[in-house]
């Protein structure tokens, strides 16, 4: 799950309605949906393994965004196991053995559908609220 | 997917043990992490930052196992949901489905083994049937044994040809008495058929001779019944009717005869080669290859003309006989194939009705349910994932059709075996076929799923979320569906109308007796009283045992009973004309007889137009006669008969003492054949007395009238019955049930088509109801904006009620000369009244008007109801 830094005192609502990439879901489901997504965008710079992708979320988001780290695990094997990303073991440069995770190419396609959405979504909202 | 199936089979221990490692790795690039920061402790910092790292492994395998699972229960769960919230559409289409479903597994179940299974015999669609067409000799095609026997099968076009005389009962002795059913066939029987033995053997040419050795072979039931099923069998004696004959085999299971009749025990018929030329036997044929019917035809043809020769010229004018040869199954099928092929006609409609009904809910469904699609693909929702939530759906649906559609199946089996006429004995036997079923499910559900999925396919790519879209058919292609259900409804009730009206007027029938409170006790005596005195003496006793019951008003014993036909009978000319008329009909035509009790005609109620009725006095002395009423007009025309005598054949000259009103005696719907009775006397007069039954005296029946109750009298009779004969098995029943025997099969039909009819009227008012409903809920707006215009909210009902009306005008006007034109084919089960009836027409319209009324008013007074503030700030 994703978790707001609680000092930063930002609001939820910039990703409570996040577009779903997979469906219709329940509120926890759609939570888990932007997990997915992250992920996405940090395997679409290049393959990583889950300490590398942990790490670069924190770091790209300005220490915004938090992962959770015990559910990063299941939402990499989940959307593995969809197809939408593939995993390797490699080496890295320390020599230790890790498994590197990229996006496969229906990956990179949902990815681009789901950006769309997204930044529709998001200026909607935004237009609404300076709107308002 | 194939992935997937793949990750199910990769070994679990592997996948175990290399996410403990990723998560390892992680842990401990977040402890270096924390070195370098210089943080105290780093491993457990980098654990407690993780979380609860057991749940996360949980989770992972939670996905490894059943995505695809979860997938599909998140589908059907919401699919659920969506059912819930719409009931009235979950309800019709599984209700429609079901219909469909279940009426079309009942049928088919049914006309299968009655049109479409051939017969149990190998290559059985060469065997042949040879025989003469003269129903008032038998009701079976036959031959005379002395034109049979000399015929070849090679110079007929035949492989091999066979006879057998047909089912009578018996008594078979062992422990105890028991009465059966035995066939009599020649030693080629079986190897026409091309069946075999299934223990011992059959007999042979030998053993066919009068003078042979006694033996039998036993069907499989009686086999198992009555001997245990054990092969020691073969070689024990049994008595038939009195005569020890060996058994010598076993006949195969499920082995039918070729007129589908019951039997228990096969034995040789015994003709007597060069004897007996004027019995009857029914011949089988098995077509040598190459040859066909048509062949055989014309190779009997000149042998059937050769025979007639020999026959006096007005004896043929009378009988009419035909030369008749004709496949073994087209024998079968031939009188219940009109009832099979109504029966599938039927369902057809109804399948027709049912699938264009739930096509329509759907549809109308998918239609108000484009927005939800639209919103959906807009927020990502990929087109595989929405087709796989609408295939769930439709699957969920067949599948709930499905269970109702056997249970419905299953009721209707039972009821079309309830209804059953005898005469069609494979309808008693249909079982759910699980064949039909599973073909039938199969055909449902991949038809459920494309209907669910395909007309809202062209909502996926829709262009914006909401506003702009508008519909621009007002109904597009759903009254087309509409209509035609009317028109086929139609046709259903038309039918059904016709067929209700016949049997109506059949049972409306004037028999010319009066029926109530007559008790009937049948029975056939056995070879016991092939003796002539002891058949007299037991007749006698019945008789004065019966007399003295308390409470009778009047009994007699006959021979037959009317309306059946099954009389004896003889040829109009071997009267010989003692009135010296001539009339159009010259010496054509058969005269009914019946051997009767001088209380025959009180015990009917049959009124006696001139003389008198029998007495006890006639039954000594010679033959009295009374003729009914059309006869002593043929004979006589104007004078009276009374007095006059004429010769029967050359074995009995009668005296007429009286004339008696015509009764039904060929059924209720055939005008009452010319019928003579002779007296039972209490002497053995002529050949008639002890010759095997049907023939002679020894079946019989007893009419008993009487106010008491029908039980009182059945028990006193059974009393004395058991007093008399204790073995004999005695049929009790009343007239009502013998007339009523005559409507068992125009009420079969009737009941099918009135319940085919029924069920489409159902379905085509749960289309009309959800189209109508969808058709209001589509218009809100307008209707909103109408009431607050000022209409009245009743001119919005009529309004649609109009609709109603037009839509259901116009499937009348295309049924209506669809039932004239159909109605044709059942013409043959019609009684006293006309196929294209305009009464019948008429109520067909008026009912489908009135059920078209009735399922658009809930929908219409929806709309009148309809508050137009509340549809005009929604929008």
């Amino acid at each position: 799950m994703l978790s707001l830094c609680q000092e930063c005192g930002l609001d939820t609502l910039a990703l409570a309605p996040y577009p779903s990439v997979l469906g219709n879901k329940t509120m926890s489901e759609s939570l888990q949906d932007a997990l997915e997504m992250v992920i996405f965008k940090v395997l679409s710079a290049g393959p990583n393994h889950g300490f590398g992708i942990a790490l670069h979320i924190e770091q790209t988001s300005k220490g915004m965004l938090k992962a959770e780290e015990g559910s990063l695990y299941p939402a990499l094997h989940r959307l593995e196991k969809r197809g939408l990303i593939k995993a390797d073991w490699k080496v890295t440069e320390s020599g230790r053995r890790a498994r590197f995770y990229s996006l496969t190419a229906t990956g990179r396609k949902r990815l681009a559908q789901a950006e769309k959405s997204w930044s529709n979504l998001s200026r909607g909202i935004q237009l609404l609220w300076e709107a308002k | 997917m194939i992935r997937r199936l793949f990750d199910v089979f990769r070994n679990g221990r592997d996948r175990e043990a290399e996410l403990r490692e990723e998560i390892d790795f992680h842990l401990a690039e977040r402890a270096a992490l924390h070195r370098q920061t210089g943080l105290d402790d780093p491993d457990s910092a980098a654990r407690r930052r993780f979380g609860n790292r057991l749940a996360a492994e949980e989770s992972t395998r939670a996905t490894w196992r059943g995505a695809w699972l979860h997938d599909w229960i998140r589908d059907a769960s919401y699919a659920l949901r969506g059912f819930r919230r719409a009931p009235a559409f979950f309800v019709a289409a599984t209700l429609t489905l079901a219909l469909g479903i279940g009426a079309a597994t009942a049928v088919f179940s049914v006309v299968d083994p009655l049109l479409f299974r051939p017969l149990p015999y190998p290559e059985s669609s060469r065997l042949i049937s040879i025989g003469t067409d003269a129903p008032f000799m038998a009701p079976y095609d036959w031959l005379f044994w002395g034109t049979y026997r000399p015929l070849s099968a090679a110079g007929l076009g035949l492989e091999s040809l066979t006879s057998w005389s047909g089912v009578v009962d018996c008594d078979l002795s062992t422990s105890r008495p028991l009465r059966i059913s035995c066939a009599g066939t020649e030693a080629s029987f079986l190897h026409v058929l091309g069946l075999r033995p299934q223990l011992g053997r059959f007999f042979t040419h030998e053993e066919d001779l009068p003078k042979g050795p006694r033996v039998a072979l036993l069907s499989d039931h009686l086999w198992r019944n009555e001997f245990g099923g054990s092969a020691s069998v073969i070689g024990s004696r049994i008595s038939i009717d009195g005569v020890p004959r060996e058994i010598i085999g076993v006949l195969p299971a499920n082995m039918e005869l070729p007129n589908l009749e019951a039997f228990d025990v096969l034995l040789p018929q015994a003709r007597a080669p060069a004897g007996e030329r004027n019995v009857l036997v029914r011949v089988i044929g098995r077509l040598a290859p190459g040859s066909s019917v048509d062949r055989v035809t014309s190779a009997m043809k000149p042998i059937f003309e050769a025979y007639l020769t020999t026959v006096p010229a007005d004896v043929v004018a009378a009988i009419h006989p035909r030369l008749r040869i004709q496949t073994l199954f087209e024998q079968q099928t031939g009188n219940s194939r009109l009832a099979a092929s109504l029966l599938l006609a039927g369902a057809l409609c109804l399948l027709a009705i049912a699938f264009s009904n739930v096509a329509n809910l759907i549809l109308a469904r998918a239609a108000s349910r484009r927005h939800e699609t639209a919103l959906r693909t807009q927020l990502g929702a990929s087109s595989a994932r929405l087709i796989r939530e609408w295939a769930t759906e439709s699957l969920l649906l067949s599948a709930a059709a499905a269970v109702a559609g056997t249970g419905l199946a299953w009721f209707l089996l039972k009821t079309f075996r309830v209804l059953a006429p005898a005469a069609m004995p494979r309808l008693r036997d249909a079982t759910l076929d699980a064949r039909v079923l599973l073909i039938t499910l199969a055909v449902a559900t991949v038809l459920g799923m494309t209907m669910g999925v395909l007309p809202r396919l062209r909502y996926l790519a829709s262009s914006g979320l909401g506003a702009g879209e508008r519909i621009t058919k007002r109904h597009g292609m759903r009254p087309t569906l509409l209509i035609a259900q009317v028109a086929a409804s139609c046709v259903l009730v038309t039918g059904a109308g016709l067929l209700l009206n016949s049997v109506w007027n059949l049972a409306a029938v004037p028999t010319g007796m009066r029926p109530e409170h007559v008790t009937t006790a049948s029975f056939v005596l056995n070879t016991r009283y092939a003796n002539n005195d002891r058949l007299l003496a037991f007749f006698q006793n019945l008789e004065r045992e019966t007399a003295s019951i308390p409470g009778i008003a009047s009994f007699a014993i006959t021979d037959t009973v009317p309306p059946a036909g099954n009389t004896r009978s003889r040829p109009y000319v071997a009267l010989g004309n003692p009135g010296g008329l001539s009339s159009e009909l010259g010496m054509e035509g058969f005269v009914m007889w019946r051997y009767v009790t001088p209380g025959y005609f009180t015990t009917l109620g049959i009124p006696i137009l001139e003389g008198r009725a029998f007495n006890d006095a006639d039954r000594s002395v010679a033959s009295a006669v009374i003729l009914s009423q059309g006869l002593a007009q043929r004979l006589f025309g104007s004078t009276s008969p009374l007095g006059r005598s004429f010769r029967v054949g050359d074995e009995i000259t009668a005296s007429i003492v009286g004339v008696a009103a015509d009764v039904k005696n060929r059924g209720l719907n055939a005008s009452s054949n010319d019928e003579m009775y002779f007296l039972r006397g209490n002497t053995p007069t002529g050949t008639f007395l002890n010759q095997p039954p049907p023939f002679g005296w020894r079946k019989a029946t007893l009419l008993v009238r009487s106010s008491a109750p029908t039980s009182y009298v059945t028990d006193a009779l059974r009393t004395r019955f058991r007093e008399l004969e204790p073995q004999l098995p005695v049929a009790f029943g009343d007239m009502g049930s013998q007339i009523g025997e005559q409507l068992v099969r125009p009420r079969f039909s009737a009941a099918l088509l009135g319940m085919f009819a029924l069920l489409g009227l159902v379905l085509a008012a749960v289309g009309l109801a959800g189209v109508m409903n969808f058709s209001v809920a589509q218009r809100r707006r307008e209707i909103g904006v109408r009431l607050a215009l000022g209409a009245q909210p009743a001119q919005i009902r009529a309004h649609f009620v109009r609709d109603a009306l037009r839509w259901t005008s116009i499937g009348l006007a295309i049924g209506i000369p669809a039932s004239l034109a159909l109605t044709r084919t059942i013409q043959s089960l019609l009684f006293q009244v006309s196929p294209r009836d305009p009464a019948t027409l008429a109520m067909a319209a008026g009912i489908l008007a009135l059920t078209a009324l009735a399922a658009v008013w809930l929908p219409c007074s929806r709309a009148a109801r309809i508050d137009p503030a509340e549809t005009l700030r929604s929008e």
